[in-house]
């Protein structure tokens, strides 16, 4: 009964999430109006007038269409920097425990350094350190996304190791190189598969957090994260420019969320207690 | 006991210096020239170069390391751009506050989410437990920041019940405490949802075994056999959650700090960071890890007293 329930979220989770995928596409045809464009006429317009479905923010710029145009960097930067975290992180946990050594043990000490301190934390140091802008949110938080990744990888690759079918590849005489690439890696695939999925969500907060904190992207790109932030001053007579990306934020991570509990239902309920 | 914690605290050492070191490096080899980003684009070479001296950064990095070094020990952390006083005085007087904030939120997300999750545990597949299991994964997927505005606008602007910003004066005043409750709400609500989901499974797990089964078959009330028993196994792994949760907790309060200028050590971090207030960061870098470390210390400390199995020497 409650496979069920999870696959039905599920459902619900890939429609939502394809629901802003289709808005951000949508948003390089077509949006109600202008993202960019000052209209002082209609300023801080309550959602509905006009034909601003969503309401106006403080420069007269219609909100839907922002919301729309913002979708792009949510995505993207969450993308990319799942992308980055899986490829590092999947690099080094496959290297440090297929290898082993003290290799393997510098990693891990150095994961379990680093593992202690928070995701946000982090990005925020890195961030502090590069100019405000697209390439040093990706760069900080993909800096730190990488970890879970590593360790998650690193455990399972010491799980398939023990395997037989490694052991019978290396006596045929497979190079490492070859029993990474043809046994190892193939296998991890559904664990980084669920744990992308879970990670996206966490990579597109944090990234949120930063550019509401300014540290991120900087206005006039319209960021969700931004929105939220420049929307504060005008909270008491203009609530909708804070309030309505943030519904749009939560709507996509609930999406993931729910996507990724299915995905990890479906593919590896082992790791039920772990994920 | 007394052995295994001096051990750990031996142990920590090691830790927080390596993390110090990272933020180091971090700080000074990450692409950026930090006398630029410190004085801004519009100086002369001259400029950056007087700065560059002034600050060590001309010298080799291992001597610029070592010096460094030498200096955190001593309790020199380096002073603030802005307000030209040491760093490490400023991150202890706004120490308290933070404290106190992550204190409640974690009070909070642990006062709410853990009975809610055992209730759900202990009423699967009823009305209470979907309600809670939706609001959990709702409260998941809450961005924090978004939740403090929107708490700011109910209970703020429309309803004027709490106030907005600031705090009160004092530590534990009535005052401070009042200013307290929509930031720790912001931060412990999220918090709550992830220790409500689990909880309740933890505690599902548990109610499956066959001991439980055995209880059960030996005519003991359900309240004995889920409260006495099942419950305090399976507060050992939230137990564990917690300590993980921690440092967290710390990163999430950095934002709440800011959204409702709390005047802890978050804000200050943050603003230094506007700055390029270096020393700031650092200094709250290695402080951070200090504190991690110690969370972690009393969060094991506590597993080892409640799960009597666990012995340490």
């Amino acid at each position: 009964m409650r496979r069920l329930f999870r696959h039905k979220l599920g459902v619900l989770g890939l429609v939502t999430v394809m629901l802003v995928i289709a808005l951000t596409i949508t948003s390089f045809f077509w949006t109600p109006f202008d993202p960019f464009k000052q209209d002082y006429s209609v300023v801080m317009v309550k959602p509905g007038t006009h034909g601003h479905l969503l309401g106006t923010d403080q420069l007269g710029r219609d909100m839907l269409s922002r919301i729309m145009y913002g979708a792009r960097y949510t995505l993207f930067i969450g993308l990319v920097i799942t992308l980055l975290a899986v490829v590092v992180g999947t690099f080094l946990g496959v290297t440090s425990g297929y290898l082993g050594g003290v290799y393997d043990m510098a990693v891990s000490r150095f994961l379990d350094v680093i593992m202690a301190m928070p995701d946000i934390i982090l990005a925020l140091a890195i961030a502090a350190t590069l100019k405000p802008g697209l390439i040093s949110v990706i760069a900080s938080v993909g800096a730190v996304g990488w970890r879970g990744f590593a360790r998650l990888v690193r455990a399972e690759t010491l799980k398939i190791k023990e395997q037989q079918y490694i052991e019978a590849a290396a006596a045929y005489g497979s190079g490492t190189g070859r029993i990474i690439l043809k046994h190892v890696l193939p296998n991890l695939i559904p664990t980084i598969i669920v744990y992308s999925s879970l990670y996206t969500p966490v990579a597109i907060l944090v990234a949120a957090a930063l550019s509401f904190l300014g540290i991120g992207l900087q206005p006039p790109s319209p960021e969700w994260g931004l929105f939220i932030s420049s929307g504060r001053t005008y909270l008491s007579f203009a609530w909708w420019i804070s309030t309505l990306p943030g519904i749009f934020l939560m709507l996509l991570i609930l999406g993931l969320n729910f996507l990724g509990d299915a995905l990890r239902d479906a593919l590896d309920p082992r790791l039920r207690g772990v994920l | 006991m007394l052995t295994y914690i001096t051990r750990r605290l031996i142990f920590a050492i090691p830790t927080v210096l390596a993390i110090a070191t990272i933020v180091f490096l971090l700080m000074r080899v990450v692409p950026g020239d930090p006398a630029l980003l410190i004085i801004g684009p519009f100086a002369t070479p001259e400029q950056v170069e007087k700065l560059r001296v002034q600050f060590g950064l001309d010298k080799p990095l291992v001597q610029q390391y070592v010096t460094w070094l030498g200096r955190l020990v001593r309790g020199d952390w380096g002073k603030s751009f802005q307000t030209r006083s040491p760093v490490l005085p400023l991150l202890a007087e706004r120490f308290p506050k933070t404290l106190l904030l992550t204190v409640f939120g974690l009070l909070i997300s642990l006062g709410i989410g853990v009975p809610l999750g055992i209730l759900a545990a202990t009423r699967t597949h009823t009305f209470v437990d979907y309600l809670s299991t939706a609001t959990a994964v709702f409260g998941i997927s809450m961005p924090m920041f978004w939740l403090a505005i929107v708490l700011q606008l109910i209970f703020g602007v429309s309803l004027h019940w709490l106030p907005l910003s600031g705090s009160g004066k004092g530590l534990l005043t009535l005052d401070n405490l009042w200013h307290l409750v929509l930031p720790a709400l912001s931060l412990g609500l999220p918090y709550a949802a992830q220790y409500l989901r689990f909880a309740r499974s933890s505690l599902l797990e548990i109610l499956g075994l066959d001991y439980i089964k055995v209880a059960r078959s030996k005519g003991l009330s359900e309240w004995r056999v889920v409260y006495l028993h099942a419950l305090r196994n399976a507060l050992i792994p939230i137990v564990t959650l917690l300590g993980l949760r921690i440092p967290w907790m710390i990163g999430g309060a950095v934002v709440i700090e800011t959204i409702f200028a709390w005047p802890g050590m978050g804000s200050l971090v943050v603003r230094a960071i506007y700055n390029r207030d270096f020393h700031v960061i650092e200094g709250f870098m290695v402080f951070l890890a200090i504190m991690v470390v110690l969370s972690n210390l009393m969060v094991d400390v506590l597993y080892g007293v409640i799960n009597p199995t666990v012995k340490y020497d």
